[in-house]
């Protein structure tokens, strides 16, 4: 008997330290991915640009110098004479920078800068970066502020300063909002064509189909193609549909249209399949009930069918919006690796999931930037399965699967 | 006679819902006694409690004394308990693996791993399950292949091989044809001479055919214990009476 | 009135049925549609992953054709000039998938057993939310914590052994990352089969005089077996399959084939996704021919698993 219990409990320890595996792993994902994005994650990231825009402006004139009032606030630093206060920061990548954080509405920064070697006046935001800074002082001197100085170096020596030689801004840079936008773009294109698509299919082999090797075929076939890795997708994406886009739109390459054709057909087998199983619940004499009343086939479709068919085909939207943000091999071959600030559905871009293999690639790899991004896909993926579950538990009227 | 379990003043409750009531009553050694009585009214709740199997259910709660050769059964540890209470199911449950294995099963977790010393068991085990002869030469095959009758004598012998004192046998024949049913209650009667043997069965005419003992059960309390013989043709109590001569069921 | 009625209710008949008649050949259509994108993409791929063999390339002035048997057992991988072997390659996929295996499968199958027979019900809860979680994480964030953790772990740990890694790019990150990929996996299946395991049998087991844990080794996991194993070949073809995590972790060898831990080494995945952002002609439709073997190597690993499949659940 105690030799049965000890070599029980050498099983029992073993399974208790397998099991953990589990745990550890997701902790590590967390772990690694908030620790390092969590910092960087802000709305401001959500909405800039990745790219950045420098800007080389100029104040020619020699400026008398107002006399500005401002409550400055920890951190931020003044120049009365020009009504402009400064703040130091870390930027996206980390590095420490300053950045203007008040303009007052008369200061002459507003609307005078000119830009270097062209005729354009820019207008001064807050929260634009400045690299650096050359003043020219009362009696003619040079005073450089370079970023690195700091804040409170830069608005001391634009108090010094009567005129502006160069001052060189910063905007944007390291956000996300055009891999954001081009996700959901790619998400919108692809649901209008997999949707319907994997709905009639659906439709057809739960319903009109006869059960003859045809129809087992037509099954298998598609099922077949649910085994398929989704770099095959990408390759076929790539042959196919780039080039016909080419010629369609007028793209020169990739295009996030391309992109939702191959999504599309990457998808179908789980769209035909989770609504084919919502078709499948529905009880023959409900439908048997629909076509003694005189109702047509087609009526009894679009309006017995369909309707008792909606928690599974909001299901299968869930699980296609899910890998459609997940997806990265396929969309690279199709979409390129280009992170577009303006996006244009006949163009390429990254989305989320390639912005992430865009920023590794890099000669440095962007950690902070991509765990940011991790976090909002994790985060996305969370609340699509919790709402998959919600579905699964409120809305189905014919039985659980489970 | 000897006794080989004394229960006494049992109460067992699942939940709120009191299902055995004070319960006393002796099995005897190498007899086979029977409980009938309509269904739901506690049998098998009494015959899982011999094997202590009512211990896997939650919300089980067990009052009073069983005493097993003399001790307490929960002074026992159950794996030695139940390596001498076996039990048959209602309905057959052979393993998914081969006649051979399903047998030497028990046996091999109790330790014995010796190839030859198993082969003797299984195949004393199929002869006294009365199998043996139909499955002889094909030991290896899967034990699923086998008729409903066939898989349920296979339990017995699976049973058999842990060379146990008591065989509890909770409806073993519901599940049957007539024919399997007549080849098993042969096999309790020959069975008897070596176990005792404590089977639960709706069907009273079985209960004539195969115990020495029985007990009338009814909404969880034993109504009439006594001989077959003496309970069948003298019943002492009314409802009793009504029960057996069909006047309900 | 009664002639109106009949005559309106013919008229509404043919309606109906002109309008099911278009509605079923449009569905029909759809669906063959659907069934031929199968079809399609061997077809395509097929063609242009054929092409390098029997077209010829004019690079640099000279005339390239690759040969076939060179290609299938060839040990290099070099763009200039033509020395495109996928021999290595094969072999460094398989090895990295049965280690990944060898590590995921046990994990996966304790997991199972300890969620569905050992765990208290809360616990048990929880960890199966947990594992449904991890199955849902996309793999771009696998490759993420695999460059960020994983390979410095395995640097750090190479340093025990005295060994020099490429910054820790190496087999064991690369089967790291995809143990933890395909376990979650392995473990959902799991879990489903066990359940599927009818009580019968695991009382009868029990009324033996077996204890829980014997029940559970040798009872419940055998009468399983077909649903786990049904999950580890899904697991198998999905770590076969897998391309932007593993490239982040691989190193991407250019030789080889190489057996040791804490070499560079690469797959077939990873070969089409390196160095795609600027190729052409040869370069760009040999990555269909690796496309065409990679197709193979999975229908040919699927038929063998699943003949195994079938032999191992005959025996019961």
């Amino acid at each position: 008997m105690i030799k049965r219990r000890i070599i029980d409990s050498f099983w029992n320890i073993l399974t208790y330290l397998f099991s953990s595996v589990g745990i550890i792993v997701l902790l590590l994902i967390f772990i690694f991915v908030f620790s390092n994005g969590a910092s960087t994650l802000s709305w401001k990231l959500i909405t800039s640009d990745y790219n950045q825009t420098t800007y080389v402006l100029s104040y020619k004139d020699n400026y008398d110098g107002g006399n500005f009032e401002y409550k400055c606030k920890d951190d931020e630093y003044f120049s009365s004479y020009w009504g402009i206060a400064f703040t130091d920061t870390v930027n996206t990548e980390g590095v420490d920078s300053v950045i203007i954080s008040y303009i007052d509405d008369h200061s002459p920064l507003l609307n005078g800068l000119l830009g270097v070697g062209n005729d354009n006046y820019h207008h001064l935001q807050v929260n634009q970066y400045v690299t650096t800074a050359l003043l020219v002082g009362e009696e003619g001197n040079i005073i450089s502020c370079p970023a690195r100085k700091g804040a409170e170096s830069m608005a001391a020596g634009f108090n010094r300063g009567v005129s502006i030689m160069t001052l060189n801004l910063v905007d944007g840079g390291g956000g996300i909002r055009g891999s954001l936008i081009a996700t959901l773009y790619l998400i919108l294109f692809t649901l209008i064509l997999v949707l319907p698509l994997g709905i009639a299919a659906a439709i057809y082999l739960s319903i009109y189909a006869k059960d003859n090797w045809l129809t087992h075929l037509l099954k298998s076939l598609i099922d077949m193609s649910s085994g398929v890795p989704s770099i095959i997708f990408g390759l076929v994406g790539l042959l196919l549909f780039v080039p016909m886009f080419n010629a369609l739109v007028g793209s020169e390459g990739y295009s996030i249209l391309a992109g939702a054709l191959t999504m599309t057909i990457m998808l179908l087998p789980i769209v035909i399949s989770t609504t084919k199983e919502a078709i499948d619940v529905i009880p023959k004499k409900i439908i048997s009930g629909s076509l003694a009343l005189g109702a047509s086939q087609t009526q009894t479709t679009f309006k017995i069918i369909l309707p008792n068919a909606v928690p599974g085909i909001l299901t299968s939207t869930l699980l296609a919006i899910g890998r459609i943000i997940g997806e990265s091999a396929a969309i690279i071959f199709v979409m390129g690796t280009q992170v577009q600030d303006h996006v244009l559905p006949n163009r390429g871009g990254t989305t989320l999931a390639t912005h992430i293999y865009n920023l590794m690639g890099l000669e440095n790899p962007n950690y902070k930037l991509a765990s940011a991004i991790a976090i909002v896909i994790l985060m996305s993926v969370l609340i699509l399965n919790i709402l998959v579950k919600l579905i699964g538990y409120r809305l189905n009227k014919f039985g659980r699967k489970h | 006679m000897e006794k080989i379990f004394e229960i006494k003043n049992v109460n067992l409750y699942y939940g709120e819902k009191h299902a055995l009531k004070d319960i006393n009553l002796d099995i005897y050694k190498k007899k086979v006694t029977a409980f009938i009585g309509p269904s739901g009214c506690g049998k098998s709740t009494l015959l899982r409690c011999l094997d202590r199997m009512n211990d896997l259910i939650d919300n089980c709660k067990v009052e009073g004394s069983i005493k097993y050769n003399d001790k307490e059964l929960n002074q026992y540890d159950t794996l030695t308990l139940r390596s001498n209470v076996g039990m048959v199911f209602q309905s057959p449950n052979p393993f998914p693996m081969s006649i051979f294995d399903n047998i030497a099963y028990g046996p091999r977790c109790h330790g014995i791993k010796n190839r030859k010393a198993l082969e003797e068991i299984v195949i004393s085990s199929l002869k006294k399950a009365a199998l043996y002869d139909e499955v002889k030469d094909n030991l290896k095959g899967s034990a699923l292949a086998l008729s409903g009758g066939q898989q349920q004598r296979l339990c017995i012998a699976r049973c058999i091989a842990m060379k146990p004192d008591v065989i509890l046998m909770d409806e073993p024949t519901s599940a049957l044809d007539p024919i399997a049913t007549l080849k098993i209650e042969e096999l309790i009667n020959e069975l008897k001479k070596d176990f005792t043997i404590v089977i639960v069965t709706h069907n009273m005419q079985q209960a004539t055919r195969v115990s020495d003992y029985t007990a009338f059960f009814m909404l969880g309390e034993i109504i009439e214990y006594n001989t077959t013989n003496e309970l069948f043709k003298n019943p002492h109590n009314k409802k009793t009476e009504d029960y057996i001569t069909g006047r309900f069921g | 009135m009664k002639q109106t009625n009949l005559q309106t209710s013919a008229k509404r008949l043919n309606g109906k049925k002109i309008s099911d008649m278009i509605w079923y050949r449009t569905f029909q259509i759809i669906t063959f549609l659907c069934a031929s994108v199968i079809i399609v993409i061997i077809a395509f791929i097929l063609i242009k992953g054929l092409s390098p063999f029997f077209q010829t390339y004019t690079i640099d002035g000279n005339e390239y054709r690759v040969n076939l048997g060179e290609f299938l057992i060839g040990t290099t991988w070099f763009r200039h000039p033509n020395h495109y072997g996928i021999g290595y390659i094969i072999v460094n996929t398989i090895y990295c998938v049965l280690l990944c295996l060898v590590l995921a499968v046990p994990m996966a199958i304790f997991s199972a057993l300890f969620i569905t027979r050992i765990a208290p019900k809360p616990i048990s809860k929880v960890l199966q939310l947990i594992i449904e979680l991890l199955s849902s994480i996309p793999s771009i964030i696998f490759g993420l914590v695999g460059m960020g953790y994983i390979t410095q772990g395995v640097k750090y740990v190479a340093s025990w052994f005295g060994v020099q890694t490429a910054g820790g790019l190496s087999t064991l990150s690369v089967v790291l990352v995809l143990a933890f990929m395909i376990y979650p996996t392995i473990t959902m299946l799991s879990i489903t089969a066990i359940n599927a395991v009818s009580k019968d049998i695991i009382n009868g087991s029990l009324a033996l005089g077996a204890s829980k844990t014997q029940t559970n080794f040798k009872v419940v996991l055998g009468a399983a077996k077909n649903g786990i194993f049904a999950g580890i070949i899904l697991g198998v073809g999905r770590a076969l399959g897998e391309a932007t995590a593993i490239s982040l972790v691989s190193g991407n060898r250019g030789s080889g084939p190489t057996f040791s831990l804490f070499d560079t080494t690469n797959t077939l995945t990873t070969t089409i996704l390196k160095g795609f952002q600027d190729t052409t002609g040869l370069d760009y439709d040999i990555r269909f021919s690796v496309g065409v073997v990679l197709i193979l190597l999975i229908v040919a690993i699927n038929i063998i698993l699943n003949a195994v499949k079938r032999r191992v659940g005959a025996k019961l």
